[in-house]
């Protein structure tokens, strides 16, 4: 039954009720991300039932019945210590080295193909595609607002909604800059595996390469004031063409 | 033997404590910081308070029914009886009586001070007050929850039923969830129908 609980609510693309693990992802990073959570459990797996058992034997065996004498002035022991210290130093070693790895690749932004630059607002995202340019100089440049809950259409989610989501074309490199107008916020998106944080006078910058069409959401991840939790991010991933149209779309419009 | 002995004893000797309690100050006395010289001028030998093992047993009166009236005694008798057992635990503890190692084991490990055996009822005690108290939070719970504002209208299950019908138009979660292949599960549903709520 727990089982199905699991294999019912995680591994999702967009928070569902009583999720409990990552939503399905969508971009190289965040598969990475996935496979080095589950190497890191399984060291943690062996480490919980380690000490549990050792929890177990202890509390089983030295009770005040089988072990009346508390033995107060035993308290060293130098080749307990040695394998308590290094064993732990050695499992730390072994998730560190592919955790750097992973840490390094996601740093790492790949030629873009095209820059997306958003910037975080109190409360909501405003974005622009600055590669792409109209007859007058002007680039797309759009605010995407929260859809507030009595503008909701019918199965529609809760505080989720945007105005204007953000489109991106399937498997092409994407680079976003984030950057804030007021106060830190954090531009985040589980799916895609990015998280960069949004500071006033700063760029920051996140690769994406979405690996398959969709709608992903995030929100922002730092508090940022008394709206923080009403400025979702949406982001679609479409196919180039359909990618190609929308833009042609906004420049005319 | 003889030697052991008189060292021994003259150890004892510079070391009388003045209280019962064991005090590890130097035996000049407490105004002689007034008195004080740099220690260049004089070199005095400052002996530390230290006792020696004894080889003379407790007498067996002092220990007897010990259990008992250890709650009872003042904090520097039983101080001075422990210092007395701990000086004869520093011998070969075959020359200790039956009657010192039972105090002395009673002293370190009996049923007394922190270790002693809680009054009878006392955790079911414990356990009702923790009850109660837990009761009275679910009730101040319930009270407070009485004022909330009602749920939103996205938490009914037609709202969740048509949050599936957008979720598979969108291509959402189409690896393990609402948009995957043979998916049997509830998907955004989890709320009861409006008209029960």
């Amino acid at each position: 039954m727990f089982l199905d609980i699991l294999k019912g609510h995680i591994l999702l693309d967009a928070p569902t009720p009583w999720g409990v693990f990552f939503q399905d992802n969508a971009s190289p990073q965040m598969e990475g991300i996935e496979e080095l959570h589950n190497n890191i459990m399984f060291y943690l797996a062996v480490i919980l039932f380690t000490v549990t058992w050792m929890m177990i034997i202890i509390i089983k065996n030295f009770v005040a019945t089988k072990s009346p004498i508390a033995h107060k002035y035993m308290n060293h022991g130098t080749l307990i210590e040695l394998i308590w210290t290094i064993t732990p130093a050695f499992i730390l070693i072994l998730i560190a080295f592919p955790s750097f790895k992973l840490l390094y690749l996601m740093d790492e932004v790949m030629d873009p193909s095209l820059v997306v630059y958003a910037e975080g607002h109190q409360w909501y995202w405003s974005y622009q595609y600055p590669d792409f340019t109209n007859e007058d100089d002007e680039f797309i440049e759009f605010d995407s607002y929260i859809v507030p809950e009595s503008d909701l259409e019918e199965g529609q989610f809760r505080m989720l909604e945007v105005d204007n989501r953000v489109i991106i074309p399937e498997l092409t490199h994407t680079r976003f800059v984030i950057s804030a107008a007021d106060v830190i916020h954090s531009y985040a998106c589980p799916s895609l595996g990015i998280k960069a944080d949004a500071y006033p006078g700063r760029l920051n910058q996140a690769s994406v390469y979405v690996n398959r069409p969709g709608t992903f959401f995030g929100q922002c991840s730092e508090i940022c004031g008394i709206l923080h939790s009403s400025m979702p991010i949406a982001i679609q991933s479409v196919s180039i063409r359909d990618f190609l149209l929308w833009l042609r779309e906004q420049m005319e419009g | 033997m003889f030697l052991r002995s008189v060292t021994r004893a003259a150890a004892r000797s510079s070391a009388v404590p003045t209280t019962g309690l064991r005090s590890y100050r130097t035996v000049s006395g407490p105004m002689a910081c007034l008195n004080a010289r740099p220690q260049t001028e004089k070199k005095s030998i400052a002996p530390q308070q230290t006792r020696a093992a004894s080889e003379h047993a407790i007498s067996n009166p002092t220990l007897a029914g010990i259990e008992k009236r250890w709650e009872a005694m003042p904090p520097q008798e039983q101080a001075e009886l422990w210092m007395q057992l701990r000086d004869r635990m520093k011998v070969d503890w075959h020359q200790m009586t039956l009657q010192e190692k039972k105090a002395a084991y009673w002293i370190s490990f009996g049923p007394h001070g922190p270790r002693s055996v809680p009054p009878k009822g006392e955790n079911l005690k414990i356990f009702f007050k923790v009850a109660q108290l837990t009761l009275v939070s679910f009730g101040i719970f319930y009270i407070i929850h009485m004022f909330a504002k009602p749920q939103p209208k996205t938490m009914t299950k037609e709202w969740q039923e048509a949050s599936n019908e957008y979720a598979k138009q969108e291509n959402i979660n189409p690896i393990y969830g609402i948009s995957s292949v043979g998916y049997e599960g509830k998907g955004f549903v989890q709320s009861p129908p409006a008209e029960k709520q």
